[in-house]
C-alpha cells in the first residue's frame, strides 16, 4: 500500500522548507472521479444525435458510475481520513485529495446529478440540443467534482473556472433573448469572480502559503494583506454562491436554463461557491495546530467568520423578500436559492466565529448545503414537470393541479416541507443546528448583536414557509385555469422517479440526521483536531425535543399568517423601486465604464489624428509669455518654433511636411518627452 | 534542475551560427527556385526552416545543463567581435522565434496563393528569421545591436507587402518609429561601451557599475528604454503597432505580434539585467517610471482594444497590452517575475500567432475583417473558430491554457517581489482581455449570421449575371480553410494547450526561464 505524502514533491511554490507528512491513502480514485465524466462527455459527444438510445444509456451509466465511485471513496475516507493522488500538469502537480468534507459535497453532487440526468432524458427527449446538454452536463459534473476534490488552490481554481464558463452553455441553452442577456451577465460576473479569486490565491503566497489547502501560518504577512486576500477569496466564491450583493446573475440565469439544468445550477453548482467559502474559512485561515491554538491564532478566522455570518443574514433576508415578490415559479425558486445560501453562510460563519466550539455552526451549514441540494433540485424538477405538461411557470396562470398531477404534488410537498423546516424533514435539522450556533454565539461567544441576527433568522424562516405556500398553493390548489385543464396528465415516470429518489433522501436525512452528522461532519472535524461533541449533544437533547418542535411550529404558523395576510390584502407580487436593487447600480456602473472607455478611446483618437501642423498652428496662436516678449533671443526662438526650416529645398520641405502629417501625435509626444527628459537631465547636471 | 550549475560552461560551437545561416542560405536558394512550382519552393524553404527550428530546439537541453555554446566571428572593431552565445534566455527566445516562423511560413503558402511579389516576400521573410535568431543568440551588446537593426529595417518590405496606400503609409510610419528607436539604442550602446569596464559581453554580470555618474547612467537607461520601448510598443511609443498589423499579410502579422514586439521586450530585459543589474537599478529611481509606463500601457491599450472594431487592429492593441505585461514583470527585477516575463513572451507568441492566423483565415475565407461581422462565423469555419477560441481563452488567462500559466508565474513573482499592488494591473489587463475577446466569441457562436463582405459580393455577382437568379446564401455554408493554413493554426492553438498543461515538463519555457532568471539574478526571489 502506498501512502499519500503531503505536500506533493514538486509543488507550485519554489523553495521553502517543507514538512513531508504521511496523511492518508494514496489512491487515484479521486483523479478517476474527475477524469471519468470528461471521457464520458467525449463519448456522448461522439454518439451525438446519431445513436440516441445508446447515448442516453451511456449518460445514465456515466453518472451512476460516478455516484458509485463516490460511494467507494466515502468508504476509503472513513478508513484512512484522506485519500488522494497527484497528476503532473501545469507547473507542477494537480492534486486531488478527498477528506470527509469533500466526500460530503461529492455525494450529494453525484446523487442530484443522477436524478437530473434521468429526468433530462424525458424532459429533453425531442429537443435538438439534447446532445449538447448532455455533453456540457458531464463536463460540469467533472468540474464540480474537481472543485470539491481539489487538493490545492490551483486545481480548485482550474475547475472553478471550468464550472463558471461551462455553465454559460446551460444558461443560454434555450437561445431566447432573455436567456442570452442572462448569459452575458452571468459570464461577466463569473469572469470578475475568477479574477478576484485568482488575486486572492496569488496573495496567499505572500502570507506564507504554498498553494495547498493547508492553514496559512498566522503570523506571516501583514494584517492588510491578510484581509485583502481573504476578502478577495470570499468575494470570488460569493459570486458563484449567489451571495447578496453579488447575487444578481443568479435568478436570471437559473430561471433561463431548462429545468434539469436549473436543478443542477441551483442544487449543486452554487454549492461550489459555498464549498470555497467553507475552505477559505476553515482550511486556509484556521490555526495550524487547532487543538491547542492560542486565542490570537483564532482571532482572524473568528472575525472573518463573523463577517460571513452577517453576509449570510443579509443574503437570506433579501433573498426571501425577493422570492415572495415573484410570480414566475422558477424565478421564485431561484431567489429562494439565494435566501437558502444565506442560511448556509450563516452556519459556516457562525462555525468559524465560534472557533473550536463551532461544530454546530459548521455542521449545520454543511448539512444545509446537502439539504438544499436535495429539496431545491426536487422543487425545480417538480416545477419543470408542471412546465412540461402545462407550458406555464407563471403562478397566476396555474392552479388546481393536485388532482391532475398528484405524484408531482406529493414529491414537491415533501421537498417543500424540507425547505420550510417541518419536523421530521431534513431542513428542520440543519436550521435547528444553525439556530443553536447563533444562540451559542450570543451566549458563550459574547456577541450580543447576534440577537438581531437571530430575529432576522427566525423572520426569514417564516418567510421561507410563506414562499413554499405561495408556490404550492399557486400551482396545485385553487381553481384550475380555464385553458386546457382536463387534458393535463401526470408527468412521465422518468420524471417522477428522480423526484421520488430526492424525496426519499430528504426524509432519510430528516429522520436519521446522525448518519450525516456522524458519518461525514464529525470525522472531518476530528481530523482537524476539533471536538464534534456538540453535534452529539444536539442530537441527544435538542433534536425533536419539545422546544425545537415548538419553535418550528411557531415558524410555520407565522409563515402561514404571513402568506394569508399577503393573499388577503393582495400584497404580492410587488415591484421594488429600481434604485433599491443593486442590479440597477451595476448596470449604471457598467454603462459608466463603457462611456469611460469610449471617452478614452475617442480622445486618444482625436490626439492621434491631430496632425503636427495643427499643433504648430495652435502653438503659433499662443502669445509669448512676458518673460519671452521683449527678450531678443528668446523671442526669436519662440517665433521660430513654428516657422518653416529656412534655406531648404521645396521638395525636401514638402516631404518633411508629409511625414509630419503622417507621423501623428505620438511622435510629437515622444519628442516633447525626450526634450523634457534631456532638460531635466541638464538641470540635474547643472545644479 | 535541483542543483544549479554554478558557473555556466562556455563551449565553442557552430550550431547557433548554422541556425542563423540556414535561412540566409534559403534566400540564396530562392534564385534557382524562382522558376519551380510554389509547392517545391515552399517545401524547400519549410525544410530549411524546420532544420533551423530543430537546431534551436536542440540547443535547449544544453542550455538546461549549463552549457553555453559560443562562437566568435569577425572582428568588427578592435576587441569587438561578432559574438554568438546561447544562454538559457536566448535559447528560449530563439526556439520561440524559429518555431513560430516555421508555422508562419507554412501558413503563407496557402495565404499568398498565386498573388504577386512572393519572391520578395520569402526573401525578406527568411532574412528576418535569420537576423531575429541573431538577436536571440547574440553574445554581446554590439552583436545584439547589429542584428536588431538589421531585422528591424528588413521588416519594412513585409509590412508594405500589399502595397496598398494604407500599407505604404503604415510602412513609412514604421520606418520613422524604428529609425528613432534604433538610433536611441545605438546611442545607448555607444555610451555603454565608453563607460563599461568589462566590454560589452553578456553573462559576466552587469556591464555598468556605480562608478559611472548617476546622470550618465540615467541618460544611458533612457536611451535604451526609449529605444527598445518603440519596439516593445510601450505607450506613447506604440503608434506603429496598430498601424502596421492590419495592413501586413496575416502570417507576418503573427510574426510581428508574436516575435517582433517581443524582441523589444527581450532587449529591455537584457539591458535591465545584463547592462545595469538589479543592484544598480534599485538605487536609480528610474524603475518607477518604467513600471508606471508599463502599467499604464497594459490598461490603456486594453481599453483601446475594447473599443476597436477592426479585428486585426484589436488584436494588435492586445499585443501592446500583453507585451507591457512582460516589461512590467521584468521591471520588478525579481527572479520569479522575470521568469514569468520570459515565459509569457513565448506563450504569448503562439497564442497571438494563432489568433492572427485565424484572423487571416476569416478574412480570406469568408471576408470577415470586423468584429461586428463575425455573426455565425463559428458555423462557417468551425475549426478556425475552435482554434481562435482556445487561443483567446488562453490570452484571457483561463486555466489550464498557457496564458494562465504565464500570468500565474508573473503573479506569484509579483507577490514574492513584495509588490502585490501590480496584481491589480495584471488582473485588470486580464479583465480587459476578457472584455475585448469574449464579445468576439459571443458574436461568432451565439449571434446569428450577418451579411459578410463575400456574401455581398456574391449578391452583386449573381445579380450581374442573372438578376432573377436566386443568390445562394452563405448562411450556414461550411467554408473551412485549406489544410496548409489550417494546420499551422491548429498547431499554434494546440501549443497553447500543450504549453499550459505541460508547463512542468523539463525543457519547456518555465524550466528554461527560471534557469535564465536564476543565472542572471542569482536565484531566490
Amino acid at each position: 500500500m502506498t501512502w499519500l505524502v503531503w505536500p506533493p514533491k514538486s509543488s507550485w511554490a519554489e523553495g521553502g522548507e517543507r514538512r513531508m507528512t504521511i496523511i492518508g491513502l494514496h489512491s487515484f480514485l479521486p483523479v478517476a472521479l474527475v477524469v471519468w465524466p470528461l471521457l464520458a462527455a467525449g463519448l456522448v459527444g461522439l454518439l451525438g444525435q446519431w445513436r440516441r438510445g445508446i447515448r442516453d444509456g451511456v449518460m445514465v451509466g456515466a453518472v451512476t458510475m460516478s455516484l458509485l465511485g463516490v460511494g467507494v471513496l466515502a468508504h476509503q475516507t472513513s478508513q484512512h481520513g484522506m485519500v488522494g493522488a497527484a497528476i503532473p500538469a501545469l507547473l507542477g502537480n494537480l492534486s486531488f485529495v478527498a477528506d470527509s468534507f469533500s466526500v460530503l459535497f461529492a455525494l450529494f453532487t453525484t446523487l442530484v446529478w443522477v436524478t437530473a440526468t434521468l429526468y433530462s432524458l424525458a424532459y429533453l427527449k425531442d429537443h435538438e440540443g439534447a446532445g449538447r446538454f448532455h455533453v456540457v452536463s458531464l463536463i460540469l459534473l467533472s468540474a464540480v467534482l474537481g472543485v470539491v476534490l481539489a487538493g490545492d488552490l490551483i486545481t480548485l481554481f482550474l475547475f472553478f473556472e471550468l464550472l463558471g464558463l461551462g455553465a454559460f452553455v446551460l444558461v443560454i441553452f434555450s437561445g431566447t433573448l432573455s436567456a442570452r442577456r442572462a448569459g452575458v451577465k452571468y459570464v461577466l460576473m463569473m469572469v470578475l469572480a475568477g479574477l478576484f479569486l485568482l488575486a486572492g490565491i496569488l496573495l496567499s503566497y505572500g502570507l506564507g502559503g504554498d498553494g495547498t489547502l493547508a492553514p496559512l501560518p498566522h503570523d506571516a504577512g501583514g494584517e492588510g494583506l491578510r484581509w485583502t486576500a481573504a476578502l478577495l477569496m470570499v468575494l470570488g466564491f460569493s459570486v458563484k454562491a449567489g451571495v447578496v450583493p453579488v447575487h444578481t446573475w443568479l435568478p436570471h440565469a437559473h430561471a433561463a436554463a431548462p429545468s434539469p439544468a436549473s436543478a443542477l445550477l441551483s442544487g449543486v453548482m452554487i454549492k461550489a461557491g459555498a464549498y470555497g467559502i467553507f475552505r477559505t474559512l476553515s482550511a486556509l485561515f484556521r490555526p495550524e495546530e487547532a487543538p491547542g491554538a492560542a486565542a490570537v491564532e483564532w482571532a482572524f478566522s473568528m472575525e472573518l467568520g463573523l463577517g460571513v455570518l452577517w453576509l449570510g443574514i443579509a443574503t437570506m433576508g433579501v433573498g426571501v423578500v425577493l422570492a415572495l415578490a415573484q410570480n414566475n415559479a422558477k424565478r421564485l425558486l431561484a431567489y429562494s436559492s439565494v435566501s437558502q445560501m444565506g442560511f448556509i453562510l450563516t452556519g459556516l460563519g457562525a462555525g468559524a466565529f465560534l472557533a473550536s466550539q463551532g461544530a454546530m455552526g459548521t455542521g449545520g451549514g454543511l448539512m444545509h448545503v446537502a439539504n438544499h441540494a436535495l429539496f431545491k433540485s426536487c422543487l425545480f424538477l417538480g416545477v419543470g414537470a408542471v412546465l412540461f405538461r402545462t407550458g406555464h411557470a407563471e403562478l397566476d396562470r396555474l392552479g388546481g393541479l393536485w388532482r391532475r398531477m398528484p405524484a408531482t404534488f406529493f414529491f414537491m410537498l415533501v421537498a417543500g416541507a424540507g425547505i420550510a423546516g417541518v419536523p421530521f424533514f431534513n431542513g428542520f435539522v440543519s436550521k435547528g443546528l444553525i439556530h443553536h450556533a447563533l444562540e451559542t454565539g450570543m451566549g458563550e461567544g459574547g456577541m450580543r448583536s447576534l440577537a438581531i441576527a437571530e430575529i432576522l433568522f427566525m423572520a426569514t424562516s417564516a418567510g421561507t414557509v410563506a414562499v413554499v405556500l405561495k408556490l404550492m398553493v399557486g400551482t396545485f390548489l385553487g381553481p384550475e385555469p380555464e385553458e386546457g385543464g382536463p387534458r393535463i396528465r401526470e408527468a412521465p415516470w422518468a420524471m417522477l422517479l428522480p423526484m421520488g429518489l430526492l424525496s426519499a433522501a430528504i426524509l432519510l436525512l430528516g429522520l436519521r440526521p446522525h448518519l450525516f452528522l456522524h458519518g461525514l461532519v464529525a470525522p472531518g472535524l476530528h481530523s482537524w483536531g476539533l471536538p464534534a461533541s456538540d453535534l452529539q449533544y444536539y442530537l441527544d437533547s435538542h433534536y425533536l425535543g419539545r422546544p425545537e418542535i415548538l419553535t418550528a411550529t411557531g415558524t410555520l404558523i407565522l409563515g402561514t399568517l404571513l402568506f394569508a395576510a399577503s393573499r388577503r390584502w393582495n400584497l404580492l407580487p410587488f415591484q421594488w423601486p429600481a434604485w433599491l436593487g443593486v442590479d440597477a447600480w451595476y448596470r449604471a456602473g457598467a454603462q459608466a465604464g463603457i462611456e469611460a472607455f469610449r471617452w478614452v478611446a475617442d480622445s486618444y483618437e482625436t490626439v492621434r489624428r491631430l496632425p503636427a501642423q495643427t499643433l504648430v498652428r495652435r502653438a503659433r496662436a499662443i502669445p509669448p509669455p512676458e518673460w519671452v516678449a521683449g527678450q531678443p533671443f528668446l523671442d526669436w526662438i519662440w517665433s521660430g518654433i513654428p516657422a518653416d526650416i529656412p534655406g531648404t529645398a521645396t521638395r525636401v520641405r514638402r516631404r518633411i511636411r508629409r511625414y509630419t502629417r503622417e507621423m501623428t501625435g505620438n511622435l510629437a509626444l515622444i519628442f516633447v518627452l525626450l526634450l523634457a527628459f534631456l532638460a531635466a537631465l541638464a538641470a540635474g547636471i547643472l545644479l | 534542475m535541483d542543483v544549479l550549475p554554478m558557473a555556466p560552461v562556455e563551449a565553442s560551437s557552430l550550431l547557433p551560427l548554422v541556425a542563423i545561416l540556414l535561412p540566409l542560405l534559403g534566400v540564396g536558394l530562392l534564385v534557382p527556385l524562382g522558376r519551380s512550382s510554389r509547392a517545391v519552393r515552399t517545401g524547400v524553404l519549410a525544410l530549411l526552416c524546420s532544420l533551423t527550428a530543430g537546431i534551436s530546439l536542440a540547443l535547449i537541453p544544453g542550455a538546461l545543463d549549463g552549457q553555453v555554446p559560443s562562437v566568435h566571428l569577425l572582428e568588427l572593431l578592435p576587441g569587438l567581435f561578432l559574438h554568438l552565445r546561447v544562454d538559457p534566455m536566448g535559447a528560449l527566445f530563439g526556439a520561440t522565434v524559429s518555431s513560430l516562423w516555421l508555422l508562419a511560413l507554412i501558413y503563407s503558402h496557402g495565404y499568398l496563393g498565386e498573388s504577386p511579389r512572393q519572391g520578395r516576400y520569402h526573401a525578406f521573410f527568411l532574412l528576418c528569421l535569420g537576423f531575429t535568431l541573431g538577436v536571440a543568440y547574440s553574445g554581446d551588446l554590439l552583436t545584439f545591436l547589429v542584428f536588431y537593426e538589421l531585422f528591424s529595417i528588413l521588416t519594412y518590405p513585409l509590412v508594405v507587402h500589399d502595397e496598398t496606400p494604407e500599407a505604404m503609409a503604415a510602412g513609412r510610419s514604421y520606418l520613422a518609429y524604428i529609425f528613432l528607436g534604433g538610433g536611441l539604442v545605438t546611442l545607448g550602446v555607444v555610451f555603454t561601451y565608453v563607460h563599461s569596464l568589462t566590454g560589452l559581453g553578456f553573462g559576466q554580470g552587469p556591464l555598468l557599475t556605480g562608478q559611472t555618474g548617476s546622470a550618465t547612467l540615467s541618460l544611458i537607461l533612457a536611451f535604451f528604454l526609449l529605444g527598445f520601448g518603440v519596439k516593445a510598443a510601450l505607450f506613447p511609443l506604440h503608434g506603429w503597432v496598430p498601424q502596421a498589423h492590419p495592413t501586413a499579410p496575416a502570417p507576418f502579422s503573427a510574426i510581428l505580434s508574436g516575435v517582433m514586439v517581443a524582441a523589444g521586450a527581450f532587449g529591455i530585459i537584457r539591458v535591465l539585467l545584463e547592462v545595469f543589474g538589479p543592484a544598480l537599478l534599485a538605487g536609480m529611481g528610474a524603475m518607477a517610471w518604467l513600471l508606471g509606463a508599463a502599467s499604464f500601457t497594459v490598461i490603456f491599450a486594453g481599453i483601446l482594444a475594447v473599443r476597436e472594431d477592426h479585428l486585426k487592429r484589436r488584436l494588435a492593441y492586445s499585443t501592446v497590452s500583453q507585451m507591457a505585461y512582460v516589461v512590467l514583470a521584468a521591471s520588478l527585477l525579481g527572479a520569479g517575475a522575470t521568469a514569468g516575463a520570459l515565459v509569457h513572451m513565448t506563450h504569448h507568441a503562439f497564442m497571438k500567432g494563432a489568433l492572427f492566423f485565424c484572423a487571416g483565415l476569416l478574412a480570406t475565407g469568408v471576408g470577415i475583417r470586423q468584429v461586428s461581422q463575425m455573426g455565425g462565423a463559428a458555423r462557417k469555419m468551425p475549426w478556425t473558430m475552435a482554434a481562435f477560441s482556445v487561443a483567446a481563452l488562453g490570452l484571457m488567462g483561463v486555466p489550464p491554457l498557457s496564458g494562465f500559466v504565464s500570468k500565474w508565474i508573473m503573479g506569484v513573482g509579483m507577490v514574492e517581489a513584495g509588490e502585490p499592488f501590480y496584481l491589480a494591473v495584471l488582473l485588470g489587463g486580464a479583465l480587459l482581455a476578457a472584455l475585448y475577446l469574449l464579445p468576439i466569441l459571443y458574436t461568432a457562436y451565439v449571434e446569428a449570421d450577418s451579411t459578410t463582405q463575400s456574401e455581398r459580393s456574391a449578391t452583386v455577382r449573381g445579380s450581374m449575371l442573372d438578376p432573377t437568379a436566386a443568390v445562394p446564401s452563405l448562411r450556414n455554408v461550411r467554408s473551412e480553410a485549406p489544410a496548409t493554413m489550417l494546420i499551422p493554426t491548429m498547431v499554434a492553438a494546440g501549443l497553447t494547450v500543450l504549453l499550459g498543461l505541460g508547463a512542468f515538463i523539463s525543457g519547456f519555457p518555465h524550466d528554461l526561464a527560471r534557469l535564465a532568471a536564476e543565472v542572471v539574478l542569482g536565484g531566490g526571489g
